[in-house]
């Protein structure tokens, strides 16, 4: 008599029963996820408060910048250097001034750049390789 | 008795690449990636020479700071020797008769001192980057702890700049 064959599931089976799955799953994704959203450039301007003079030469036009967690947020396309004002009363602050650093970045649909939302008084602790610097965005377009 | 012949299967060469992926992986993350997951590299170990600046500290604790006293530099435990050490009385600002500020300076006998000095350290370049140790970013604008013998100061970094010539 033949003998009767029982079907039992091995653990083999359930791992290619969990990686069927997981292709499918991310086959899903990779099918139906959409159009992707267009990213696009971004100027913005940074403004660093009363630097020590010595240290305003530290910026360069093209220099990129990264946040201090180190995400790339754009390279730096201009870039001015003011004698500081202290913004209550109007003086002038001898031997310190103010930068004024435009960095164009490329930003996601959402308008982030590297993760970060950009936007007008958003304080930002950023560095090229010659200067670490805290600003505080004055400027996107 | 029929003996069971062992046949080599398809399900078992999966299982061996798994297991194999596997331990390929964990060699990855363990040992070829650094703290941020990301492939270490070895870069040369090299000295920089850090430009500092400690502003405003008592005239007694300015005594502190002399050519070849090591410090700690940083978080860490790196170590730097002092060079060309500079004390001056501090800067302050006042205003002029005009309402204008002007720098002015402390008492030079008694007065706060600013301490600017040269410190020697190791570490390593990474994107034309001093690492301190291989883990703290010298940059300029940047402030960073330094402390020895007693006394533990902010010291603000002016500049940094390779000594054996290669970043």
């Amino acid at each position: 008599m033949k003998s009767e064959k029982r079907a039992f599931v091995t653990a083999a089976d359930l791992l290619i029963i969990a990686a069927l799955l997981l292709i499918g799953f991310f086959a899903y994704r990779y099918v139906y996820s959409g159009p992707e959203e267009e990213s696009f450039e971004l100027d913005y301007v940074v403004k660093v408060a009363a630097v020590r003079s010595e240290l305003s030469e530290k910026v360069a036009v093209g220099d990129e910048v990264y946040s201090a967690d180190g995400a790339y947020m754009g390279r730096v396309t201009a870039f001015e250097s003011r004698g500081a004002v202290l913004t209550t009363t109007g003086k002038t602050v001898p031997d310190r001034s103010d930068l004024y650093i435009t960095i164009e970045a490329s930003a996601d649909g959402d308008g982030l750049v590297s993760g970060y939302e950009i936007y007008v008084e958003r304080e930002l602790s950023l560095h090229t390789t010659g200067l670490s610097f805290d600003g505080v965005c004055i400027s996107v377009r | 008795m029929k003996e069971k012949k062992f046949t080599f299967g398809v399900l078992d060469v999966f299982l061996i690449l798994v297991v194999i992926l596997s331990a390929a992986g964990i060699a990855v993350r363990c040992v070829l990636t650094d703290e941020n997951g990301i492939l270490a590299r070895t870069p040369e170990k090299t000295s920089a020479a850090v430009q500092i600046l400690i502003e405003g500290i008592e005239n007694s604790s300015s005594d502190y700071f002399s050519e070849d006293a090591v410090f700690t530099v940083g978080s860490g435990d790196d170590e730097g020797r002092l060079m060309s050490v500079t004390v001056q009385p501090a800067e302050y600002y006042v205003e002029n008769e005009n309402g204008e500020l002007e720098i002015a300076y402390e008492d030079a006998e008694n007065g706060r001192r600013d301490v600017r000095c040269t410190v020697v350290v190791e570490g390593y370049y990474r994107d034309g980057i001093f690492m301190l140790g291989g883990k703290t970013p010298m940059l300029p604008g940047s402030s960073v702890p330094v402390s020895g013998g007693g006394i533990t100061v902010t010291a603000l970094i002016i500049d940094t700049a390779p000594i054996d010539g290669d970043t």
